[in-house]
């Protein structure tokens, strides 16, 4: 066995879980099998380009990016988010359940009111858990661009969410929860 | 920056559609099915949807044929006359000495209010598990050591009622001699097994207690000729064969481990689907060989994502060297259905 193909496993071993998810968050769940597949082709064309250690996933995460951008035209987008979390099966009952379902709604169509940049970076920090300079090599972009990228779209889910409670929630539970997180 | 992030984390984090994905596991490699190592044709323009059909088995087989050295040669390290075994866990440790018993509480606390599995009591349980042990029959002759995979599924119905299927693969040999001189059956199997409501009292009726005081006398009533901490570590992986549990059950069997005389916290890894992870462990020489029994836990949550077995100073008769792991379970899905 070469070793491109030792590489190329040991990646695909250790990152498939990562690359489908990414892949999960942003595409219908029908055709998420295969534009993962398809991100796995682009990054065993490009195995040569691959970088070593931390540098590895925002890398695959970028490679994944652009097949998703190539792609969309074709794939179905995945649901919005406060669709995703209305359609959660109930959990076993507790005092606060409705309140915390409610914060969630509310977080997630906040969420959904955004442009798309500014989600994408959102998902980036929050469900790809990376940090600034991550993003940046995901994105393409100077580390204190990404920095500024990220401010501004933590703000814009800030204030989406105060409209949003203004508008429909009662005492603003998910607006206190953040601002208290925040602080 | 690091509070932006965080705080962005802290908003979002819940919301993520994918936190509780269990298809993103890559299967383990198999020994079986090693398959022709054709490469993704990537350079030749194939029609799209040949090209992704083909990276897939081509990604597949590459994985297969990576792990599968591990044993159809016996692994590249492993010196002649030894049974392969798998690599060893790739840990970093903490860099925070913290004991393990308060990480064990902070991840408990969180596995608590997690939500995770969705669901309820009254539906139906499913498990699906990828198990791997080395088998040895020792005699006077020598050793004969064979590797057994195989996938474990169960449903378990509210009643109590339900079945399993155990697909065992053929045990691997390292020679035709070994194989010759094993004594037992060489061929793969499936197995299925179903039962009654309350013919399976042993996998325990009820559920299991939230309080953890009250569920570790809960899992002591189980007949063991094991030893403490031993007893209880065995215990709960019965428990987590046979039961998917609620958020509260897996944070008190969480309270149970942390409080398990010489738990340790080894580091951060990913399990062997690729999950990352946190492993705790303790070790015992109550099974005859000193052994470290380890548990890997979804960091986030506290899902259990599997446990293994590993020799740490002494392989006694058995053809392995040291350190070796010699068995490992891992949890590819546990959750509740529909019957």
């Amino acid at each position: 066995m070469g070793d491109g193909q030792t590489r190329f496993g040991h990646i695909y071993r250790r990152h498939y879980g990562d690359i489908r998810r990414f892949v999960g968050r942003r595409v219908a769940e029908g055709d998420v099998d295969d534009v993962t597949a398809e991100v796995f082709v682009v990054v065993w064309r490009r195995l040569s380009e691959s970088p070593a250690g931390d540098r590895l996933l925002p890398w695959l995460y970028g490679i994944a990016r652009r097949v998703l951008s190539n792609e969309f035209r074709r794939v179905r987008r995945a649901h919005a988010l406060a669709e995703h979390v209305a359609a959660q099966p109930a959990e076993p009952a507790g005092t606060d359940h409705a309140a915390a379902v409610a914060d969630r709604l509310a977080m997630a169509a906040a969420f959904d009111r955004l442009r798309e940049d500014d989600r994408e970076v959102l998902r980036l920090v929050a469900w790809e858990n990376l940090t600034s300079a991550e993003v940046a090599t995901v994105l393409g972009c100077a580390r204190t661009t990404a920095a500024m990228r990220i401010n501004r779209a933590r703000r814009r889910l800030l204030d989406a969410l105060r409209r949003g409670a203004s508008r429909e929630l009662r005492g603003g539970s998910a607006v206190a929860a953040a601002e208290g997180a925040k602080r | 920056m690091k509070h932006t992030e965080q705080h962005i984390r802290e908003l979002m984090g819940p919301l993520d559609p994918m936190r509780d994905d269990e298809r993103a596991a890559v299967p383990p490699p198999h020994p079986t099915g090693i398959i022709d190592t054709e490469q993704p044709a990537a350079r030749r323009h194939r029609p799209r949807a040949r090209t992704r059909r083909a990276v897939l088995a081509g990604a597949a087989a590459t994985v297969l044929v990576a792990g599968g050295l591990v044993w159809t040669t016996a692994g590249p390290n492993a010196p002649e006359g030894y049974a392969a075994t798998p690599p060893l866990l790739e840990i970093t440790p903490p860099q925070r000495d913290l004991p393990a018993a308060e990480r064990l509480h902070a991840i408990a606390d969180r596995a608590e209010v997690s939500g995770v599995p969705k669901g309820a009591p009254g539906q139906t349980e499913y498990i699906k598990m990828e198990n791997w042990y080395l088998h040895s029959q020792i005699d006077n002759s020598g050793t004969v050591s064979v590797i057994q995979p195989s996938t474990f599924r169960l449903w378990r119905h509210a009643d109590g009622s339900g079945r399993s299927v155990i697909r065992a693969q053929p045990p691997q040999f390292r020679s035709e001699a070994g194989r010759e001189k094993w004594a037992g059956d060489t061929s793969g199997s499936e197995r299925v097994h179903r039962w009654g409501a309350g013919e399976r009292t042993y996998y325990w009726d009820e559920r299991p207690p939230v309080d953890a005081d009250a569920l570790r006398r809960w899992l002591r009533q189980r007949p063991s000729g094991q030893t403490e901490p031993l007893r209880t570590f065995s215990a709960i992986t019965d428990l987590l064969r046979n039961r998917v549990l609620l958020p509260q059950e897996r944070a008190a069997v969480l309270r149970v481990l942390a409080e398990l005389p010489g738990m340790r916290y080894n580091g951060t890894t990913r399990d062997r689907a690729g999950r990352p992870g946190r492993a705790f462990s303790l070790e015992s020489d109550g099974s005859g060989l000193p052994t470290r029994y380890t548990f890997i836990l979804g960091p986030d949550n506290g899902r259990f994502l599997g446990y293994e077995e590993m020799l740490t100073t002494s392989a006694g008769k058995l053809n392995v060297p040291i350190p070796s792991v010699i068995s490992y379970s891992i949890f590819l899905e546990r959750k509740f259905v529909e019957r």
